[in-house]
């Protein structure tokens, strides 16, 4: 038995997502024989989740918000709440498999690892292309890529034993020190959503830390999503695009490449106007005001 | 409020009423500090066909729609081919936050079903019958009126002016005037009021597709918020040709700012009556009639027309006309001309054939303050009241209107009395005050229904849906602006300079978006003429279907044709045979011969029969499809008129029971109450009247107790009268011979007492009468009573129940 860890679980109020997420996290930490927390936090601002979990799965801890406050502050509270040095975040829609947190707990020991994540499976268990993401600048903006790497799943990478480097860990599903992130949390500055595991990861990288993918640690990505059945695409289409350039007005910081992006984006911003692609132009004021805010 | 007014035309290139008011409303709004963005398509050869250009006009903004060739053509008319379009990239351009429709003409009313799309409110303001029909004047190219609601006389009309088409280089859709008599005019006279047996599928054709188009825009305008027009006369209209939504009648404004300082008319001014016609020069506006009408009265009447001409002959007929009888004909006018024209004319004729609607010519005349004479048609009746503003005169009757012009022309004074009765027509100022008033409601519940559906977010997430709808609804060129100034900024901020980009990165790119447009563009355009080539092959098969079809049948009558030819053959072949039998002698070889000739002919008749039999059934097979295919049709039009019918019935029918469920509980509960007050009363009456039968029974005893003994002391009275008789006799035998008289004084004394008893004794007999007559009354009175409170069967009964009152007593 290695460390013990908390599990902070951040949800709205879909009941039938979060007892599949829970029944193998529960078996696991059985298991594991581990004083392990499972924390859920209940972001919908009702309160309602505490009296049904209780009852149906008593080891489970439920910390109820007060109000809806996103992703980055339920995950926030919840790691305040945490009673363990190590935080695992998990999303609903996300399923553990056995033997996860041993291989995460082992790669997170060397102080140079800042987080590790576990590799994602599809739901039908097919290895999804989200698992090793990677960072790459297109015409001046940065988009998110895919690592060319073959990795047969459950086994260690040859040529990255302790785990293979990616760009961010996602956030449905890493490890990481509670007090490493209560002194630097997610940015506000991506609010609502979606960004702010980039940059919470990219900030550490350039501060000279490393970010893991850990092959042998499994889970599932069913992609029921905690956000698409509630929010119109047009208005998450809006946040991540807005997130997008603020992230490149943060972390751009040579001069080559802010000149290429500023060129890029003024381009873009003609093109839009004369096309009349109306969408882009709102993206785009949307992030000025927020940084400017 | 950000409003987007459309209409077929706009000035400077059109600008008749409809045109001139919406440039004044979109001014007057704008002058109230409203963004007004008006769309009109114009004829623009130097650009592409269905470019949009945007120019600012006096706080206003303009989007023309461009068109290469103009809107003449039948179907233009209605609708222009890719308005709708164009018109849903302007709303996402412009984003205006409400849409106010001044005509759906060459537009065509899709436009309607692009702004509800977008969940945009709907204003329509009517100015002419267009909605409800094709041809607006309800004139047919011979100028007699046409029913609306007679799509055969419009798909005349249609056919009419077709035949206009071909033989007219021009014209503005009637028979030019002066074409009477000719070949053109028989045949459309022919066209619209003869037989047309020739044309009557064609007729047909085009009154199902005219009839199509009207239910469709009327179902479109049914989806408007709000349905206005400036006269009662265009309400009903609209509700007679089956426009099911609400119709307001509100009145349309003008500008007359120029208009206040006319002079107003003198009642003493020298020279001849000048009259003034304003307006274009096509037929159904009558202009010829007004010219006849003054040409008896050239001494005393100055005749001024301005106006546009349209692209017929009939423009030039009316200046040859004009200048033979000295009267002055311009051409179009600007507004700044305006009031020099109304200052010097005494009045203003309005001559139109067509109904019209509420001109803008005479809320003009009326606000620089001269009288209108004008057509006698309802619409019109509503705008100049008779013989109080103006006067009015039969449609196309120029008699009548010179008769006015002629007497108006004597009597100056009558025509500044008619100036008097002028009210001023309602401003355009107050016109968009109230329609901000009207329209600021319809948007208040679009943004409330927008709220309603950003409560339904998470609650984290309502700050950056309001900010991200706020910047959405912004129009296009403001969010390029701000995004430009952005780009600057971000510049800054990244401490750069060269904010501005790269015009070769940013030709370059929009080189190869304009080229992905164009590849796209031509792509759809394949696609759509592949589309059209299918629809083609499509119907060629149909037709190919119906010739093979009738070759099919064809053919069968001629295979039985060659059936019975065959029959009759083998026929003549059996007597052949039959011959050559009996003539036997030919020999078996020639025999056999024949019989295999013979064997081979039926084996052919078979193979023929068989293929006739095929034949037949696949005839059979394709009508039987045809008619299964149309009775299934019929069938499902009937099923689904009959659910709904069903539906309506059933709702209606609920309806109606429940409130009769209701009424009959109220009615139950109302007899139960009165039905036991009736009992009871009913219960108390029996006692009453029980009560009083034992008492008649007690005094039918007493009468009868009193009726013995009266009959026994009568006998005993009888009996005592002979007793005294005998005794008197006796005494008077007895005592004679004592007395020496016949009676003592006392004897008498004691007969006296006797009858005194007796009279007493009849008394009492007349009292007991008279009480058994008062139980009768009683008792029937009582039986009265009962029966008025009860009812039905109980009723009856009770009528039945035997007298039992004391009968009459013998006297």
């Amino acid at each position: 038995m290695s460390a013990p860890i908390s599990i902070v679980i951040p949800t709205l109020l879909d009941r039938e997502l979060l007892t599949t997420c829970l029944e193998p996290l529960l078996a696991e930490v059985e298991a594991r024989g581990a004083i392990d927390q499972v924390l859920v936090v209940d972001d919908s601002g009702r309160g309602e989740l505490a009296d049904s979990l209780s009852s149906e799965h008593p080891a489970v801890e439920v910390l109820s918000r007060e109000r809806n406050g996103g992703f980055a502050a339920a995950l926030t509270d919840g790691v305040e709440a945490a009673r363990h040095a190590l935080c695992f975040a998990l999303n609903p829609d996300v399923r553990v498999r056995r033997g996860i947190f041993e291989p995460l707990i082992e790669a997170l020991a060397d102080p140079e690892v800042h987080t590790v994540a576990p590799y994602v499976l599809m739901g039908d268990g097919a290895p999804s292309e989200e698992s090793l993401p990677e960072l790459r600048l297109e015409e001046g903006f940065p988009v998110i890529g895919h690592a060319p790497l073959s990795v047969t799943p459950g086994e260690p990478h040859p040529a990255y034993p302790v785990g293979i480097p990616v760009a961010f860990a996602l956030g449905g599903a890493f490890l990481f020190r509670r007090d490493e992130f209560l002194a630097d949390p997610f940015d506000p500055l991506f609010a609502p959503f979606y960004w702010e595991d980039v940059d919470w990861c990219q900030s550490a990288l350039r501060r000279g830390r490393r970010v893991l993918v850990e092959p042998r640690a499994l889970v599932e990505h069913h992609h029921r999503g905690t956000i698409a059945p509630r929010v119109p695409g047009s208005l998450v289409r809006a946040a991540i695009e807005k997130n997008r350039l603020l992230f490149a007005w943060k972390h751009f910081e040579d001069p080559v490449r802010r000149r290429a992006h500023l060129e890029a984006l003024a381009a873009r911003v003609l093109e839009h106007g004369v096309c009349e692609e109306r969408e882009e132009l709102v993206w785009f004021l949307l992030a000025l005001e927020q940084v400017e805010d | 409020m950000r409003l987007a007014l459309a209409l077929h035309a706009f000035p400077p290139r059109e600008r008749t009423g409809v045109e001139t008011y919406s440039e004044a409303l979109a001014r007057a709004l704008a002058l109230a500090g409203h963004q007004v963005e008006v769309f009109a398509p114009r004829l623009d050869r130097n650009g592409a066909h269905l470019a949009q250009r945007r120019e600012e006009r006096d706080g206003f903004g303009v989007t023309w729609l461009g068109l290469e060739r103009d809107a003449d053509r039948e179907a233009d008319r209605r609708a222009i081919p890719g308005a709708a379009r164009a018109f849903g990239r302007f709303l996402d351009r412009e984003q205006p936050q409400l849409v106010h429709f001044q005509h759906v003409y060459k537009l065509g009313a899709a436009l309607i079903e692009v702004a509800r799309e977008r969940d945009l409110p709907v204003v329509f303001t009517g100015h002419d019958p267009f909605p409800i029909c094709n041809d607006y004047t309800l004139l047919a190219p011979d100028l007699t009126p046409v029913d609306p609601l007679d799509r055969e006389a419009l798909a005349r009309c249609e056919l009419a002016r077709g035949v206009l088409d071909r033989h007219l280089a021009a014209h503005d859709g009637f028979l030019p005037v002066g074409e009477e008599g000719s070949e053109l005019a028989r045949r459309v006279q022919e066209l619209l009021h003869g037989d047309a047996s020739d044309e009557r599928e064609e007729l047909e054709r085009r009154a199902a597709r005219i009839d199509e188009e009207i239910t469709t825009r009327l179902r479109l305008l049914e989806r408007v918020d709000r349905i206005e027009v400036p006269t009662r006369y265009l309400a009903d209209l609209y509700r007679a040709g089956g426009l099911e939504a609400e119709v307001e009648v509100r009145p349309c404004g003008i500008d007359g700012t120029a208009l206040e300082g006319v002079a107003p008319l003198e009642a003493h001014r020298d020279g001849p009556l000048s009259v003034l016609y304003l307006g274009g020069y096509y037929e159904h506006k009558g202009v010829h009639v007004l010219l006849d009408a003054v040409e008896p009265l050239r001494e005393s009447v100055r005749l001024v027309l301005r106006g546009c001409a349209g692209s017929s002959s009939y423009a030039a007929r009316l200046e040859a006309r004009a200048r033979a009888i000295g009267a002055e004909l311009g051409g179009r006018f600007d507004r700044d001309e305006l009031p020099a024209l109304l200052r010097e004319a005494d009045l203003v004729v309005l001559p139109s054939l067509w109904p019209e609607n509420a001109p803008f010519v005479i809320r003009e005349a009326f606000a620089a303050g001269r009288p209108v004479i004008a057509s006698d048609t309802p619409a019109l009746r509503e705008s100049v009241r008779e013989s109080i503003a103006g006067r009015l005169f039969p449609a196309g009757d120029a008699g009548a209107l010179g008769a006015i012009l002629a007497e108006l022309a004597e009597h100056r004074p009558r025509l500044v009395e008619l100036a008097a009765g002028i009210r001023p027509p309602l401003s355009i100022e107050e016109d968009a005050r109230a329609l901000v008033g009207l329209c600021t409601p319809l948007i208040e519940a679009r943004e409330e229904r927008e709220r309603r559906r950003r409560e339904r977010l998470p609650e984290h997430l309502h700050g950056f849906a309001a900010r991200h709808r706020e910047l959405s609804s912004l129009p296009t060129r403001e969010l390029l602006a701000r995004a430009q100034t952005g780009v600057r900024r971000i510049g800054a901020r990244f401490g750069l300079d060269g904010s501005e980009p790269s015009p070769l990165t940013a030709s370059t790119r929009l080189r190869e978006r304009f080229a992905e447009a164009g590849r796209a563009s031509r792509w759809q355009e394949a696609v759509t003429a592949d589309r059209e080539r299918a629809i083609a092959a499509l119907r060629g098969r149909l037709r190919q279907a119906e010739e093979r079809a009738a070759e099919l049948e064809r053919r069968h009558a001629w295979v039985e044709g060659l059936l019975a030819e065959r029959e009759a053959r083998i026929e003549w072949q059996d007597e052949v045979i039959a011959d050559r039998r009996r003539a036997a002698l030919a020999g078996e070889a020639e025999l056999a011969a024949e019989a295999r000739r013979r064997e081979e002919l039926e084996a052919h008749l078979k193979g023929l029969e068989r293929h006739v039999e095929a034949l037949t059934a696949e005839r059979d097979w394709l009508v039987e499809g045809r008619r299964e295919n149309e009775l299934r049709a019929d069938w499902l039009e009937r099923t689904l008129a009959g659910r709904e019918e069903e539906l309506s019935w059933t709702r209606g029918t609920a309806e109606d029971r429940e409130a009769r469920l209701a009424e009959a509980r109220r009615a139950l509960r109302d007899a139960g109450a009165a039905l036991e007050a009736v009992i009871a009363e009913r219960e108390a009456l029996l006692a009453e009247r029980r009560g009083l039968l034992d008492e008649r029974e007690a005094l039918t005893a007493d009468l009868d107790r009193s009726s013995g003994e009266l009959e026994a002391l009568a006998a005993d009275h009888r009996a005592l009268g002979a007793h005294e008789e005998w005794l008197r006799g006796e005494l008077a035998r007895v005592l004679a011979p004592l007395f020496g008289h016949e009676l003592t004084p006392e004897v008498a004394a004691v007969g006296e007492l006797c009858e005194q008893a007796l009279e007493r004794l009849l008394a009492l007999q007349r009292e007991l009468s008279w009480r058994a007559a008062e139980m009768r009354t009683a008792t029937r009175e009582g039986r009265t009573r009962t029966q008025r409170w009860l009812g039905g069967a109980l009723r009856r009964r009770v009528e039945q129940w035997p007298e039992t009152g004391p009968e009459e007593p013998e006297r």
